[in-house]
């Protein structure tokens, strides 16, 4: 094996590059894409908390009750859309879990991916459903388009789609993108 | 010797890396990586090998070389792709779709009028199902035929249709190969989306055995999803043994459940290797999902799907997948912990 090919390969392995470990997060700049992971909802409850004007569960039972949506980072100035990167998850004020199920109520997060995803939907939106995990971060119970099959939005039988494609400014309902981006 | 070298030099590169959490991670990462090339690289040469375009579209005996070099391609992709399917398709559900999805998926809402562009009905089976267009088992045509804007499937017929296949189906499918190796490659996995490498390939192989009961299969037209369950459990197990030191250096228990693992996975192997070919064997005619009978569960199906049902039913005492939530608790991954 030649030393050439020997680089090639320890390339490969990603040796030459510190385990070759991307040092991006879930952005990838050279796609347009920004993939989310449990890292980045970390200490959601300390974002910028929006309350959630009135206690309508938008006709289904989906988050019914008192709810604040927190934002990650607040767009730059000016902006018509969300960039790629913003992250939002909604959580009912009471935490306390359901006393027939055991359950702590469902988090709900959409996070702006970019480019072409859910283009058919809210585009360039990705759907969560978090858990609160032992540690008190969210976990990713699902993500993607919407929920998968036996899961649903609340006990709703909306989609996520079904209501952002075409509600709030650029599919967000609960936070004014006019009110934040200045 | 080659291969000695190579795997030397990733055993001392993944060595490199530190932890044994640090490794997990970056092992399923090269391994993902690795996969994601084989099969952007086998779509190409697929798309490669389509015959050129003339009049007559496809000819069964003129273009039996070409049909046969592109099946080969086609099982490669197979073959790469269900090694990792389990850890990405919930990264990228849209690509996953476009090039995984199924007829009675894609035809749901509307029918695919063009088979051979890259609209509509695309992927890897939407050439699978025009590859073994002359020989779709009679279930599945029984099963497609009840779907709304059913069309047969075909060889192209003309060189339009020939030309579409090449470079609208063919194409599309690279281009999503493609941008799923490139949106993965920066990406810095955390440790529950590595490890759902293990658990989500577990899951692909209950699903397809399941689905063979019913002609929505998942490679139903090359009769081919045996040898796709076969991938899964590879790729659970090389996604597994990146987070193994991890494991073992949690000492007696690490021991153990490590054990536990490695049965399952080892019981699993046989149920296979104990059944020949590619494909599911033949469903019983009174198969029941729910309740499937004594002498059904003695055929070669019932046993096959015994066997996959032991490993992955989490509920069961002593399954793999039960195995492997132990060893989520024991390294603290609480998207799997029990």
């Amino acid at each position: 094996m030649s030393a050439h090919r020997v680089a090639r390969v320890f390339a490969a392995l990603g040796v030459l590059s510190g385990c070759g470990a991307p040092s991006s997060g879930g952005t990838d700049a050279g796609t347009a894409a920004f993939i989310a992971f449990k890292r980045d909802f970390a200490d959601f409850l300390q974002w910028e908390p929006f309350q959630v004007e009135g206690a309508a569960d938008h006709g289904g039972v989906h988050l019914a009750g008192a709810r604040t949506v927190y934002l990650k980072e607040r767009p730059p100035a000016g902006s018509a859309q969300w960039p790629m990167g913003t992250l939002l998850v909604k959580a009912l004020d009471d935490r306390s879990v359901d006393p027939v199920t055991g359950e702590p109520p469902p988090l709900f997060a959409m996070v702006k991916r970019g480019g072409d995803f859910n283009a058919d939907g809210a585009k360039g939106w990705e759907w969560f459903g978090l858990v609160m995990g032992t540690d008190g971060q969210p976990l990713i119970e699902w993500r993607g388009l919407g929920p998968p099959s036996g899961e649903t939005y609340g006990a709703s039988q909306q989609t996520c789609n079904g209501c952002h494609a075409a509600g709030g400014e650029d599919a967000v309902m609960s936070v004014k993108l006019s009110d934040v981006a200045r | 010797m080659r291969n000695t070298t190579l795997s030397v030099l990733a055993a001392l590169s993944l060595a490199a890396c530190g932890t044994p959490e640090e490794q997990a991670l970056e092992g399923t990462r090269l391994t993902v990586d690795a996969q994601l090339a084989a099969l952007e690289s086998a779509a190409r040469a697929l798309q490669a090998a389509a015959p050129t375009p003339d009049a007559d579209g496809w000819n069964a005996s003129a273009d039996a070389e070409a049909l046969s070099q592109m099946k080969a391609r086609w099982k490669e992709m197979r073959a790469a792709f269900e090694r990792v399917e389990g850890a990405i398709a919930v990264l990228f559900p849209d690509l996953d779709a476009s090039a995984d999805g199924r007829y009675d998926d894609a035809v749901l809402t509307s029918p695919d009028t063009n088979l051979f562009d890259g609209q509509g009905f695309t992927g890897i089976h939407a050439v699978e199902r025009i590859l073994w267009s002359d020989a779709v088992p009679a279930a599945v045509t029984t099963f497609e035929q009840g779907l709304p804007g059913y069309a047969a499937p075909r060889f192209p017929g003309n060189e339009a249709e020939a030309r579409a296949f090449k470079e609208g189906l063919l194409a599309k499918l690279v281009a999503d190969c493609a941008a799923m190796r490139q949106q993965f490659a920066p990406l810095a996995l955390d440790v529950g989306a590595a490890f759902r490498g293990v658990v989500g390939s577990m899951d692909e192989q209950a699903e397809k055995v399941d689905l063979g009961a019913t002609g929505e299969e998942e490679s139903r037209y090359a009769r081919h999803t045996l040898a796709d369950m076969r991938a899964n459990l590879a790729g659970a197990q090389a996604f597994y043994a990146h987070f193994q030191p991890w494991v073992l250096s949690r000492g007696e228990q690490g021991k153990a459940a490590d054990a536990a693992v490695l049965a399952g996975f080892e019981a699993l192997s046989r149920a296979y290797a104990a059944q020949p070919g590619d494909s599911l064997p033949e469903v019983p005619a009174d198969w029941s999902n729910q309740a499937p009978s004594q002498s059904a569960l003695q055929t070669p199906y019932g046993q096959l799907w015994s066997a996959v049902q032991d490993a992955t039913a989490v509920s069961k005492e002593g399954s793999l997948a039960r195995a492997l939530r132990q060893v989520a608790s024991l390294l603290d991954i609480q998207e799997y912990a029990q």
